[in-house]
């Protein structure tokens, strides 16, 4: 007897977890499970085998970026040996590279060769094992196939032009490819190590960095993407805002890429780059849409942005006036002992602290700076750290002369707190009063556990929807800037004078030059 | 010998010279635009001689010493050239330019066979090296000492070449022809063939910076209040 294939339908649900739960006595997905995963068709795909009328086998894929995993797939054993599960695999596995998925990773029981021998036949290697993995105490096995990019001949692909994107704006040293809104490669050359005794990052250090990683990070893109510079449509780098020496070595760098290859180059917007990293990885990859806005957190930078289109219409809502948050945590970070960088060292050590311990400054929150939404006052969506940096070090003072052992958690957590309900109060307050409903988390700062939860939490309160990028996609590289050429490109911008200079504080209104 | 040779130790400049000929020259005077203006003179000077990248025999670099950007501003346009021309890259430090073509300038009498070249490297203080005039007419002059950088001061008592003196005429003996004399990618091109003609090793392409960061380790906490 044949089978078919189709998507679950919402009655399918209770029959498969009760299937589940004979097929893994132990490990049984529970009901509610399957309800959560159903309802999330943007990042998951569900199919059914039937056959006879009955569900002979099931299987769902989840796809988060450039990387699937086969959540579940199941055959029951009466119908095993009949190519149920290859078609399910094989329908899963079509299904990932649709959706942009460059690899695709699944868990098996070490203790299941059956399986594992489907999968190998289907194009996985193990990669991994995780010791006792299930809860009888197997071993799970990692396994992954990649799929090779695909490129036709002229370069670029169905998802839109080849584009190589150059960053030197701060401390990382990124090239990047992308395909449209497809990721090709993502090579980042980080000089942070080099800044580390000094406790923030030291320009000129960060330029001679720059200059010795470029071509072999240009190498290592290359070869990531599995393209030629022959291949390659665009170029694209970062113009500014960033630091001035920083930034003139991956803009002489991109010049003379451009001119040996003859190729475009498009000069372009870091900030509006952070934003243009949203469209990779299959979050917005038909586009980005209309009332979007974008919070971007980083060492350099704390910005709103309202992004109406990404290559014409980006105003900024609100910025730092003084340091930017990431500034922030490094200089707190010293004065706690913590070490460089401070953003990972503080929110490590805040999770042991009380966010409510000492109650420090929200600055520039008085109704004098705030006005009303009628008549905004002169930083309405702007915010300040310095006079919070200055208050954590009053409040490190008075313990030192009271004689008492400094609360190191109590006081990270509760300048953590200051920082994070600051900066998503008026970040909210600013996408509601501008008729946003998307935000995108971008910059460095978005890996902080703490700004992603609050974030979320008054996101989903305000009826927002949030988007955060990986956490590779989040700081700076490559990709960005290339996701935001190719995007300039398809769009019909002209190409860059190959004459242009670096702009320090580029505002994001230009979006190339 | 086909060779593309760029310096931006102090000006930017570029040149294409071909068997001892400079077929084609660009040069800017301003010391503060060199990311700028250098690939697009490279782009004219290519169109201007019919020559496409992968036809040099190689790449000629001043490696400095030079103000730190914009010199990077050369290395990093050489380096990627080079990469993907596929043609070898050397350097030539940028103050041999000068002493090639101080070393071709008529001489006065009773001057000694040393002499020094300065070129500006800001804070009040300038690159320099000394050198030996060539022991026959039209050959090298020998490098004796540097580059060093340091105030106007400490350079030797002979005659100096280049912009460095210009700037210090009070404490240099400074040839008044070339008081205004930046290193020139002609002579860096010229005096580069020469010397793989004659089997002579080149430097690599790391910068000549001689001086690190500014950066400080920082010092014990400041206190916010008193």
């Amino acid at each position: 007897m044949s089978f078919t294939v189709r998507e679950f339908t919402h009655e399918d649900i209770p029959l498969i977890a009760e299937l589940e739960s004979q097929l893994f006595p132990s490990d049984a997905w529970p009901l509610a499970m399957f309800y959560a995963e159903y309802f999330q068709p943007d990042t998951r795909r569900y199919l059914a085998a039937l056959a006879g009328g009955q569900i002979v086998g099931y299987c769902g894929l989840m796809c988060l970026g450039q990387t699937a995993d086969i959540q579940t797939i199941a055959v029951v054993p009466a119908w095993e040996g009949r190519g149920i599960g290859r078609e399910l695999m094989r329908l899963m596995l079509q299904d990932a590279r649709s959706r942009g998925a460059r690899e695709v990773l699944l868990e098996v029981r070490a203790d299941n060769p059956r399986a594992q021998e489907l999968y190998e036949r289907a194009g996985f290697s193990r990669i991994h094992v995780r010791k006792k993995y299930y809860r009888d105490g197997v071993d799970a096995w990692v396994m992954r196939l990649e799929f090779p990019p695909v490129v036709n001949a002229s370069g670029s692909d169905e998802h839109g032009p080849l584009v190589l994107g150059i960053e030197s704006s701060c401390d990382e040293t990124g090239v990047g490819i992308v395909a449209g809104t497809r990721l090709l490669a993502n090579a980042v050359s980080s000089s942070m190590d080099e800044h580390v005794r000094f406790g923030g990052v030291i320009p000129e250090i960060a330029s001679r960095a720059h200059l010795d990683a470029l071509v072999p990070t240009l190498r290592q893109a290359l070869a990531e993407a599995k393209v030629t510079l022959d291949e390659i449509d665009a170029i694209a780098v970062t113009a500014g805002p960033g630091l001035s020496g920083a930034l003139m070595v991956g803009v002489s760098a991109a010049k003379a890429l451009a001119l040996a290859t003859g190729k475009p180059l498009y000069a372009v917007n870091h900030l509006v780059a952070h934003v243009g990293v949203g469209m990779l990885g299959g979050t917005f990859s038909s586009g980005l849409p209309g009332n979007l806005g974008a919070l971007l957190v980083s060492g350099g930078h704390t910005e709103i942005l309202r992004v109406g289109n990404i290559v014409s219409d980006v105003e900024l809502l609100g910025a730092t006036i003084d340091d930017a948050a990431g500034e922030a945590y490094d200089k707190v970070a010293r004065l706690l002992g913590l070490g460089y960088p401070g953003g990972p060292a503080i929110d490590r050590v805040a999770a042991q602290g009380d966010p409510r311990a000492i109650r420090f400054p929200r600055g520039l929150t008085q109704p004098k700076y705030m006005g009303t939404a009628e008549t905004p006052g002169p930083h309405r969506y702007d915010w300040s750290f310095s006079g919070l940096k200055t208050a954590v070090a009053r409040s490190v003072e008075q313990f030192a002369a009271r004689g008492e052992q400094l609360p190191v958690a109590d006081i990270a957590a509760s300048f953590q707190e200051a920082v994070v309900d600051v900066i998503t109060a008026k970040a909210v307050l600013a996408c509601t009063e501008h008729g946003i409903t998307e935000l995108l988390l971008g910059g460095g700062v978005a890996a902080n556990s703490r700004l992603r939860a609050l974030t979320a939490e008054r996101c989903a309160v305000a009826g927002i929807g949030l988007t955060v990028p990986q956490a590779s996609l989040c700081t700076d590289n490559g990709a960005m800037v290339a996701a935001l050429g190719a995007r300039i490109v398809m769009a019909g911008g002209a190409p860059s004078d190959l004459g242009f200079g670096t702009d320090s504080s580029l505002p994001v209104r230009m979006v190339s030059l | 010998m086909l060779l593309l040779a760029l310096d931006t130790s102090a000006a930017a400049s570029a040149a294409v010279v071909r068997d001892g000929r400079v077929l084609a020259h660009f040069a800017s005077s301003d010391t503060r635009s060199h990311a700028e203006v250098l690939a697009p003179a490279i782009r004219g000077l290519l169109a201007h001689t019919h020559v496409a990248g992968p036809e040099f025999d190689a790449i000629v670099v001043g490696v400095g010493p030079g103000p730190f950007t914009g010199l990077r501003a050369g290395l990093a346009t050489a380096r990627m050239l080079a990469f993907v021309w596929d043609v070898p890259l050397h350097g030539m430090m940028s103050l041999d330019a000068l002493a090639a073509e101080a070393s071709a300038a008529p001489v006065h009498p009773g001057r000694p066979g040393e002499f020094v070249v300065a070129t500006d490297a800001r804070r009040r203080e300038v690159y320099w090296a000394r050198y030996s005039r060539p022991a026959r007419p039209g050959g090298p002059p020998q490098l004796l000492e540097g580059p060093h950088v340091g105030s106007a001061q400490s350079v030797p008592g002979l005659p100096v070449y280049g912009r460095g003196a210009g700037l210090y005429p009070g404490d240099l003996d400074a040839v008044p022809a070339f008081a205004d004399s930046n290193p020139d990618a002609r002579s860096l091109g010229l005096a580069a063939a020469e010397k793989l003609l004659s089997g002579q090793e080149l430097l690599g392409s790391t910068p000549l910076y001689l001086r690190e960061s500014d950066a400080r380790v920082p010092g014990p906490r400041k206190r916010a209040s008193a």
